[in-house]
């Protein structure tokens, strides 16, 4: 039987999720980068300063503004998406001596989901957190596999080895996230200009408020730095990937080798057809593919019994 | 005063550091090996076929070097499929290339402790110690930690990008060995086997990983003696023609590349963008404040990166 995993009949609508205004460290006001982001064709944005504010009323009938607020907890940067476009009631971050860090930051993490916020691990590698200082890292929603900011400033912040370690070591995976982190401290046209670089492409039924965070809670999305997925599914025992032009397409999984797809120099593919064997896969499958650029897109993780 | 980090006045050899022939699971040769990398420029190759250290000074000429070394490896043992299950792999170069001695390895003997009894061990015997594709061993970061003695670090493998299928370029495990005391310098290698597979193929595992290493001389000493002092970069296609540090500034001249960077112990970074579609050559950057090392990084407009190894504040500059 198939199974589809990306595009159930709706839309995808493509999402910038961490955005500096003028609030903050980024150079334009919200309504500037909502138009300068309408324009080259997103639907949803989602402000991240440490101070909060409400946008709802930039909201639109094709676009939406994410509630959000971003803060910094020693050396863990999180993005807090409000579950409720209305409502952004700060998280109080209480340090408890007799506590380890993480036992601290997973309290802060709990108190925040009772809150109704999706919590967010923000640039983990600009941040310098390995994999040991995040493993313990208890009930976020997700982290960032890309963040063109940090790109820019000479970061490389592709964290896809740093996910895979998380994966086989969790059952209750974050899932991961693309985003610009801009600040727009350069103009559109300077090299070092921060926008438009690592997205996140939403298939919701609609763009209403709750049937986009419910996307986001449900994995119904996937991240980019510049390819694009167009179909995938899985049957009998086979995952079928349709794309734009890559180099390569690989499933990941929890092991060492991936079946990889790969083009012939001076090439391009548009799809791949693997075996899903568990046996080999481990729990869990996902699907990276890379353009002739370097850029990326990686599906949320799969978990093979569901397939 | 210009404290050079790559100097342009020393000649970079290119190397595959990790390979197999027929001596072991390679489909090629030693000899059709050489003929298929020397006339793809390379100049210095290692042999490192698995298990048994073997010498192939016979393929020295002026303009080829052959490494003696071999691929050692353990493995974790259980029902599961090996994919899934943690393996070790390292190549150890002898600083000798006529006088060696064999180093034991037992692949069953899967354990931190033996890992770092088998290193030991080769470097009393006088052997280089490089980690091979570390993403494909399934280690953590606190393995790797754990693990003493490791004089090369593989950045890049290509037969487990391209034949295994894994994502292999490394920089963050490499970054979080070095900020956590471990010296270890940077190895680009192919690890080619080539299987059934022609040079032709997508999906062959030769000449997309390597090393260049920077030498006066193409000869067994004196590339040995570059390698011991980590005269050598980590490379898949673009290229470091210059480096130096005059006071708080560092000057990079290098290939046509989409990003340049620097990127600190202390976790500052700083680079050099093109605007898309074009390219840059050459950055200056203020080093003041990076902590005690910092590493350049290049990535091409393809994606293909390349990547130093940490120059240390009050020794390298």
């Amino acid at each position: 039987m198939r199974k589809n995993l990306l595009l159930n009949g709706d839309k995808f609508y493509k999402a910038n999720l961490n955005s500096k205004t003028s609030l903050s460290s980024g150079k334009l006001t919200a309504k500037q980068l909502k138009d300068a982001y309408k324009a080259k064709g997103y639907s949803i944005i989602a402000f991240c300063d440490e101070k909060p504010s409400l946008y709802s009323e930039l909201s639109e009938n094709d676009f939406l503004i994410l509630t959000a607020y971003r803060t910094k907890i020693e050396n863990y940067n999180f993005i807090l998406y409000s579950k409720n476009e209305n409502s952004i009631d700060l998280v109080e971050y209480n340090s408890d001596i007799s506590k380890s860090k993480e036992e601290n930051i997973n309290e802060f993490i709990k108190k925040a989901s009772e809150k109704g916020f999706l919590v967010c691990l923000e640039h983990p590698c600009k941040s310098m957190l390995s994999y040991s200082e995040i493993k313990n890292i208890e009930g976020l929603f997700g982290i960032e596999i890309a963040n063109y900011s940090s790109f820019k400033e000479g970061y490389l912040e592709d964290n896809n080895h740093i996910y895979d370690r998380l994966l086989r070591r969790t059952i209750q995976f974050p899932l991961p996230i693309a985003s610009d982190g801009n600040k727009n401290q350069a103009d559109f046209e300077s090299a070092d200009n921060d926008s438009f670089g690592a997205y996140t492409y939403i298939n919701s039924k609609d763009l209403s408020y709750l049937s986009v965070i419910k996307a986001l809670q449900n994995g119904d999305y996937y991240i980019s730095t510049g390819p694009i997925f167009k179909e995938i599914y899985a049957e009998n025992g086979k995952l079928h990937i349709k794309c734009s032009p890559v180099r390569s397409i690989r499933m990941l999984n929890e092991g060492r080798d991936a079946p990889v797809a790969i083009a012939k120099k001076g090439e391009l593919i548009t799809e791949a057809v693997f075996d899903i064997d568990p046996a080999f896969c481990g729990r869990i499958i996902r699907v990276d593919i890379r353009d002739e650029n370097g850029n990326f897109a990686d599906t949320v993780p799969y978990l093979i019994k569901e397939l | 005063m210009k404290n050079y980090l790559i100097s342009p006045l020393k000649n970079q050899y290119k190397a595959n550091m990790h390979s197999h022939s027929t001596c072991s699971d390679g489909k090629l040769t030693p000899e059709e090996l050489k003929k298929a990398y020397k006339e793809r420029g390379y100049s210095v190759f290692a042999f490192s076929d698995h298990i048994t250290v073997r010498e192939h000074n016979d393929l020295a000429d002026e303009s080829f070097l052959p490494l003696t070394s071999a691929e050692l490896d353990v493995a974790q043992q259980g029902e599961e499929c090996f994919n899934l299950r943690k393996a070790f792999h390292f190549n150890i170069i002898s600083r000798d290339p006529e006088h060696f001695e064999q180093v034991k390895c037992l692949i069953k003997n899967f354990s931190l402790e033996y890992i770092n009894e088998v290193i030991a061990d080769a470097k009393s015997k006088n052997y280089f110690v490089t980690a091979n594709h570390p993403n494909w061993s399934l280690f953590t970061e606190e393995d790797f930690l754990s693990l003493d003695g490791l004089d090369g670090f593989e950045l890049y493998n290509c037969i487990t990008a391209n034949f295994g299928g894994a994502l292999s370029f490394t920089p963050e495990l490499y970054l979080y060995l070095l900020r956590n005391g471990k010296r270890i310098f940077s190895i680009g290698a192919d690890d080619n086997h080539s299987f059934c597979l022609p040079f032709s193929h997508p999906q062959n595992d030769s000449f997309g990983g390597f090393t260049y290493i920077l030498s006066d001389k193409l000869d067994y000493k004196s590339i040995i003696n570059a390698l011991d002092n980590g005269d050598m970069y980590c490379s898949m296609g673009p290229q470091f023609f210059e480096a130096y540090t005059q006071e708080n500034e560092l000057y990079i001249k290098t290939s046509e590349v989409k990003q340049i960077g620097v990127i600190g112990e202390n976790g500052k970074a700083s680079a050099l963008n093109a605007v898309c579609g074009n390219t840059v050559n050459s950055f200056t950057a203020d080093i003041s404040d990076m902590g005690k090392f910092f590493v350049l990084h290049i990535v091409d407009t393809n994606g293909k990166h390349a990547m130093t190894r940490a120059f240390y504040k009050g020794e390298d500059f």
